[in-house]
């Protein structure tokens, strides 16, 4: 073979099988993928977060805020933890046909009230159907209306779920 | 039997010995072919004594002459070795050669149209498909989900795989150490307005 036939050849082998890579290894093509992207931002959601603790005379003593991205169908975990308890929050938004959100919110909590008690643990759903950027408070711990003690607080989450712009 | 002309250029050259150079002789005088021959290289030689005597360098015109011939060989030279570089014979097995061809193929387009990495080059690597970039919180997009090949991946199938990934949206929050939480009863989901209508 002359040298000068190689890089003709090497050409031709590339057009043979260019068309093996021109799928992933999955089989799926590029415009498959790209539809599924575009489906999947479709149910794309941005999820605020507020989270609070809420003292004496509804008193707010301390709060950060978060924002996630998620998809219709997957949760968010919030895990709070403080000195004698651990909360997790699993907020799972659901996109409806209409625009329309339901929100699922799943609460665990592990509270050691004092040193050397007992741990506990609580866990509880709630569901709420929700019109796209309306406030819902989540509370984990209950609702605490009011308190005479100034070192008892209560957590609240507040929540904002809208569809990704 | 005629003497070959190396034998010839030798008896001409007088480097013949004896009893050869006598043998050879005697036969020039009967061989009218080979003393032609003897006369041809005889004036070839008196003709390389004159040269020598009178070199070409010596002359006006010997240095132009010179650097012309050198030009014109160089230019020669380097046009045949241009030349037979491409059109060189290499001798490689045809499985071989079809091998080493295949994998130099597959090599350079996967350089150049690797549509699986995010890059070869791309310095923004994960193991985890859907793990939390820094900058802003969005998931990256996974590039291997199971995509059926005629239909659009069902929702479903999207969350089960994304759950298959175990990437899951998480916050994690400390809260201040000095805080005693109380547990007030019941977790509540309640709407906003609700909650701060029923407060006042």
């Amino acid at each position: 073979m002359k040298l000068n036939m190689v890089f003709p050849t090497l050409l031709i082998l590339l057009g043979l099988i260019q068309p093996l890579f021109s799928q992933n290894p999955n089989g799926a093509s590029s415009e498959e993928l790209e539809e599924a992207l575009r489906y999947l931002q479709d149910k794309a959601l941005e999820v605020e977060i507020h989270a609070r603790l809420i003292g004496k005379d509804r008193e707010n003593v301390w709060n950060t805020e978060s924002r996630k991205i998620t998809v219709s169908g997957k949760s968010i975990s919030i895990t709070l933890q403080g000195e004698n308890l651990v909360v997790s929050a699993h907020i799972l938004p659901f996109l409806n046909e209409g625009g329309s959100i339901f929100l699922v919110a799943k609460g665990e909590v592990w509270v050691q009230q004092s040193p050397g008690q007992e741990k506990k643990y609580y866990s509880t759903v709630k569901s709420l159907p929700i019109k796209p950027g309306e406030s819902v408070i989540f509370f984990p711990t209950g609702v605490l209306m009011d308190t005479e003690e100034n070192d008892v607080h209560t957590i609240e989450l507040e929540i904002q779920v809208e569809p990704l712009e | 039997m005629c003497y070959d002309e190396q034998i010839i250029s030798a008896y001409v050259d007088g480097e013949l010995e004896e009893p050869l150079h006598t043998e050879v002789q005697e036969h020039m005088e009967s061989c009218t072919y080979c003393r032609s021959t003897q006369a041809e290289y005889r004036s070839v030689k008196e003709l390389f004594l004159a040269v020598s005597k009178n070199p070409i360098h010596d002359t006006i015109a010997g240095p132009q002459a010179k650097a012309r011939v050198w030009q014109q060989i160089q230019r020669k030279t380097r046009r045949e070795t241009a030349h037979n570089f491409w059109h060189r014979q290499i001798q490689v097995p045809l499985p071989l050669a079809a091998g080493v061809m295949a994998a130099v193929a597959v090599l350079v387009f996967t350089l150049i149209f690797n549509p699986f990495s995010s890059g070869i080059f791309s310095s923004d690597k994960s193991d985890a498909p859907l793990a939390l970039r820094d900058d802003n919180n969005i998931p990256e997009i996974p590039t291997n989900y199971p995509a059926s090949k005629n239909s659009m991946p069902e929702l479903e199938q999207l969350l089960r795989f994304l759950s298959d990934q175990g990437a899951a949206v998480e916050v994690k929050i400390q809260l201040p150490s000095s805080s005693k939480i109380q547990i007030s009863g019941e977790p509540q989901l309640l709407r906003a307005a609700d909650f701060r209508r029923s407060g006042e």
